[in-house]
């Protein structure tokens, strides 16, 4: 499930260790980003409506990382789940490499990263069923934060409102790829061992 | 997957896909008629978990999945606890006890093919809902920029976010269940 290509090419995510420190920053990013926001707003009362451009930086927060994990699009760390279908982006063509056969590459994917074979499928799918059990009760979580910011008034509300949304599409959008780079294995790529 | 659902002490059939489908799409229409009559008769004040607790019920009469009974076998794989006790009384009477299964462990446990399904039809529920649930999230935020954005609507703005949240519970806990028993094609025809 993991690309082979990266999306930086200097940084390689082959070993497990590299790619749970991945985790961790984005994680920490994501949080972070919700965490200033909600402290601007809940302590300072001084503070002004989101402008449109403060308002854009969360949401691409969401747009843009969780595809920076891949999984939810090609060319992040993960192999696309749905695979590449998008006809202009399966033109191929073949690359030389420094120390083997030539591959084929669809921009800077190879070949291998675009389609799952039927292990990586099933692979998927059971990351899947997890995520959507851990995804479940972070829902039921969320419905009881809504249940005390309504005690709380309705100023809490809405910003419970906004809160909630945004942390379960950040899940949602995330877990499943979390799971795949923080339990898979280290990489050996063949190519690239030592000749004997 | 159960070919039959028992309801009231009737067993009924749903060895046929349309009757199947037929169950998810009424079973969903009960859910939104609910959720209107909860929102005309309280405004959803207090009586928002009742919608939880239909959806369990839901699960544990005809869906299944996530509680025993229902069509679906348990997808924790696990054999159903057995009480020691029988029934009660008031269960006999009202019909309302799941009979014991004569065939033992092909009654609650998933074989491979079954495993497989299962984790397929919860990738494609997560897909679904995850899509889903940016469409409240765009709202909620632009409602952080502009808070008359959602004054022509005749809801104050939080009990929206509180039904989409139980309605997004609600997809949580039946969406998979009600994929499986969409997409499984007619029982007659397998055998045959």
């Amino acid at each position: 499930m993991i690309a082979e290509s990266s999306p930086f090419p200097w940084f390689s995510t082959a070993r497990r260790s590299t790619r749970r420190l991945v985790v961790v920053a984005y994680w920490l990013v994501a949080l972070g980003v919700f965490g200033l926001i909600q402290w601007k707003l809940a302590f300072h009362s001084n503070y002004p409506v989101p402008t449109w451009m403060e308002l854009l930086f969360p949401l691409q927060v969401i747009v843009f990382l969780p595809a920076l994990l891949g999984g939810v699009r090609a060319g992040g760390f993960v192999k696309p789940f749905r695979g590449v279908k998008w006809a202009p982006m399966q033109e191929r063509d073949d690359t030389q490499t420094l120390f083997g056969p030539t591959r084929p590459v669809i921009n800077s994917m190879t070949a291998a990263d675009i389609h799952l074979d039927e292990r990586e499928r099933r692979q998927r799918d059971s990351v899947h069923f997890a995520a959507y059990t851990c995804a479940r009760w972070f829902a039921l979580g969320l419905l009881i934060l809504e249940f005390g910011a309504a005690a709380a008034g309705p100023e809490w509300m809405m910003r419970a409102g906004n809160a909630a949304f945004y942390l379960l599409a950040l899940v949602l959008w995330s877990l499943p790829q979390t799971l795949i780079l923080w339990n898979e294995p280290d990489v050996t790529v063949p190519d690239m061992e030592p000749q004997q | 997957m159960n070919a039959e659902v028992v309801l009231l002490g009737r067993r009924i059939s749903m060895a046929s896909q349309s009757r199947r489908r037929a169950l998810v799409v009424t079973i969903y229409a009960a859910f939104a008629i609910l959720l209107a009559a909860l929102w005309v008769l309280t405004g959803w004040r207090g009586s928002g978990a009742w919608v939880i607790w239909a959806a369990i019920l839901a699960c544990r009469v005809f869906l299944g999945g996530y509680y025993n009974g229902g069509l679906v076998k348990p997808f924790n794989n696990k054999a159903p606890k057995q009480p020691a006790m029988p029934p009660s009384i008031l269960a006999l009477r009202l019909r309302v006890y799941q009979p014991v299964a004569p065939d033992g462990q092909s009654a609650w446990r998933n074989d491979e093919r079954e495993l497989h399904q299962r984790d397929h039809a919860h990738y494609l529920a997560y897909q679904a809902i995850g899509v889903a649930v940016c469409v409240p999230m765009l709202i909620a935020s632009m409602r952080l920029i502009r808070p008359s954005l959602m004054s022509w609507i005749p809801m104050s703005p939080d009990a929206i976010y509180y039904g989409l949240t139980l309605v997004a519970l609600i997809l949580f806990l039946t969406l998979p269940q009600a994929i499986l028993l969409w997409t499984e094609h007619d029982m007659e025809e397998q055998q045959s």
